[in-house]
């Protein structure tokens, strides 16, 4: 769009004007005003984040945005098959842990980067992913979500038990340490919280933009009606068991390569801290809580509850354990009973409303 | 070899026991067709209740009944007419409505914490209680008596829900709903009042269990999340919806869990009954008894 005022009253420069009678064009000026100020808040959202870690400073608060940032990353995940595909799994920390356990074993063993040990564990959990996915994904409701936490589960205890995998050595219950030695981009490894937020966003941004693509593309029409008509689709000729499948793998893919940067970040995994059925949950909470099967659901959902979970366990840790869990269940059930669709909904209609607020004012402006 | 007949036998009394508490899941499973996520929560609330029946009073165990059945079927009857219940007037039209299994587990985690923030960490046990620690002696077995009453009363329990829903009114009405609720509606019966009334039997089950555990079980606020899991994998053996099949399927989770240390790690049985699960869920989905059209 070139920068000129676009008015409703009829200018015949506009690219837009046409002698078709029935275009509205001033609903057409304000869409395009509408998907300026998008753009406008969109970027100055970038920038934003782009320049935080300048402004905050403290560790502790970055700490917790990367958090927010790395659990917007994994619901967005999960959303991939979670959300579009509409079926629940609620084992997803598997997912994470196999990333956070292979890129861990194949640097302290073999000192192979981190960064390369990221794809590897994707691909490891693909696997995984396909041996739960393949029998259960065209099963209804009730039972994917049981087989995933029976999955889940059964891996959390092998790995408790399991000193040596073959040749990997696994450690059990105590896990791993990855000792910091080698600081630098090479080894995935920084002294400062500031590349780790940089990492995490790069990826979150990656994620978003893969979310966007595919709930665009054929594969996330396919996954909509499979997920809320799957006989009519089928019907359709929609092939809805592949589209799962497909969407289970890119979702394993992708949490595994957070595993690694938990790994990283953390510097110790062990098993109930990586593969642990409190993480699978929330991540479940936040895309439900959010909304599931949107964009911003996840990201929303993040925002909102990571915070309630950090800042409690803060300062409410020693009085009121387990606070932020009451929090995390009332929020649920409320949402679920009064918005099911997630916060995104009604925050959605928020946003657009005061855009489209806006839009008319410019327009106004532009008359005068 | 005695040891694995002694421990086969204790593994079919825990399993029975185990069979108690998932009964009460497969209750409300069968009518709603929802797999009740705050099945251990509704046990570990049971649970507190009996111990502090039991601790107030200084009666017998078993006399808690009288107490926990009543408050827990009250309980679970506006659990579900309270919290459940507008959302599956949401989704009417879905046959196992997935939303249910977020709010209930919503329930599970505020029932655990709350549980947490009013009665604290500690683990509760009733140190002088008259089951506690007794064994009969059997040859050179040994077997536990609360484990022996556990399972008596298990098996009591599912044949009396078994003969309510076959031979009475409210049974058959019931069973009615769970075949096919708009027909049942269309018959006159009230289904939202049905599934309340179902949902408050599975959790006065759930009571039941609770009573038959305290007398040799600890009591403490992350105990639902236990029975939980155990309670899924056991009624997927069974058959989701089949009251003797989470019997039997808490037996079959009772004798590996019993036996299988003979044999490995006691851990590693934990991962077997993981994996006897998965392969069940992958074979035959609808479990030993199950209905073939409930998956």
């Amino acid at each position: 769009m070139t920068g000129k005022p676009i008015t409703g009253t009829g200018d015949n420069n506009t690219p837009y004007e046409t002698d078709d009678a029935f275009l509205d064009r001033s609903a057409l000026a304000r869409q395009v005003v509408k998907d300026t100020i998008n753009k406008v808040l969109l970027g100055a959202v970038l920038i934003l984040v782009l320049a935080l870690p300048a402004v905050i400073t403290s560790p502790t608060w970055l700490h917790i945005i990367v958090l927010i940032f790395f659990y917007a990353y994994l619901t967005t995940s999960w959303n991939m098959v979670g959300g579009f595909a509409g079926v629940l799994p609620l084992g997803h920390a598997v997912f994470l842990g196999i990333g956070a356990y292979t890129s861990t074993v194949l640097s302290l063993q073999y000192g192979i980067s981190p960064w390369l040990g990221m794809f590897v564990g994707g691909i490891l959990a693909v696997a995984a992913g396909m041996v739960i996915g393949l029998p259960t994904l065209k099963m209804r409701g009730a039972y994917f979500a049981l087989a995933t936490i029976a999955f889940a589960e059964g891996v959390r205890v092998m790995v408790e038990n399991i000193e040596y995998l073959g040749p990997f050595k696994l450690n059990g219950p105590r896990g791993l340490q990855i000792p910091p030695l080698n600081i630098g981009w090479g080894d995935f490894m920084f002294s400062s919280k500031v590349p780790y937020y940089y990492i995490i966003l790069v990826m979150l941004l990656i994620i978003l933009f893969l979310t966007w693509a595919v709930s665009r593309s054929k594969l996330g029409y396919y996954l909509t009606a499979g997920g809320e008509e799957p006989e009519a689709a089928q019907a359709l000729g929609v092939n809805v068991s592949r589209a799962k499948v497909i969407a289970m793998a890119l979702s394993c893919f992708f949490t595994a390569l957070a595993g690694t940067f938990y790994a990283q970040f953390s510097l110790f995994i062990h098993p109930k801290s990586t593969i642990s059925l409190d993480i699978s949950f929330e991540i479940a909470f936040i895309a439900l809580i959010g909304g599931r099967g949107s964009i911003a659901g996840p990201v929303l959902g993040a925002l909102l509850l990571r915070p309630v979970s950090d800042l409690s366990r803060i300062y409410f840790g020693d009085i009121l354990p387990g606070m932020h869990l009451v929090i995390y269940g009332v929020v649920l059930i409320l949402v679920m009973i009064y918005q099911p669709r997630g916060l995104q909904e009604p925050l959605t209609r928020i946003y657009d409303r005061v855009v489209n607020r806006m839009a008319a004012g410019f327009i106004k402006g532009g008359d005068k | 070899m005695i040891y694995l007949i002694e421990d086969t036998i204790n593994g079919i009394l825990m399993g029975s026991i185990y069979g108690l508490t998932a009964l009460g899941l497969t209750i409300i499973f069968g009518v709603l067709k929802v797999v009740n996520f705050a099945h251990g929560t509704l046990l570990m609330v049971s649970m507190y209740a009996a111990y502090w029946t039991v601790s107030l009073s200084g009666l017998h165990p078993y006399l808690a009944l009288v107490i926990v059945v009543p408050v827990m079927y009250v309980f679970g009857y506006y659990l579900q007419d309270i919290v459940i219940k507008p959302i599956f007037k949401a989704e009417k039209d879905v046959r196992e409505p997935s939303t249910v299994i977020i709010v209930t587990t919503g329930v599970w985690y505020v029932l655990d914490n709350l549980t947490l923030m009013v009665f604290g960490p500690q683990y509760r046990s009733l140190p002088d209680n008259p089951l506690q620690g007794k064994m009969i002696e059997l040859g050179e077995m040994f077997i536990s008596v609360p484990k022996l009453w556990g399972a008596i009363t298990a098996v009591a329990t599912a044949y009396a829900v078994y003969y309510f829903f076959q031979k009475t009114r409210t049974g058959r009405a019931i069973r009615a709903c769970s075949l096919d609720r708009d027909a049942a509606s269309l018959s006159g019966i009230n289904q939202y009042k049905i599934y309340n009334m179902a949902f408050g039997l599975g959790t006065a089950v759930t009571g039941i269990a609770a009573v038959t555990l305290v007398p040799f079980y600890n009591t403490f606020p992350s105990v639902g999340v236990l029975f939980d899991i155990k309670g899924f994998i056991i009624v997927v053996l069974g058959g989701l919806g089949s009251i003797p099949g989470a019997i039997i399927g808490g037996i079959i989770v009772g004798i590996i869990e019993s036996v299988g240390p003979q044999f490995m790690t006691a851990t590693w049985t934990e991962a077997i009954v993981y994996g006897l699960f998965l392969l069940v869920l992958f074979v035959k989905p609808s479990g030993l008894f199950g209905v073939k059209y409930d998956w």
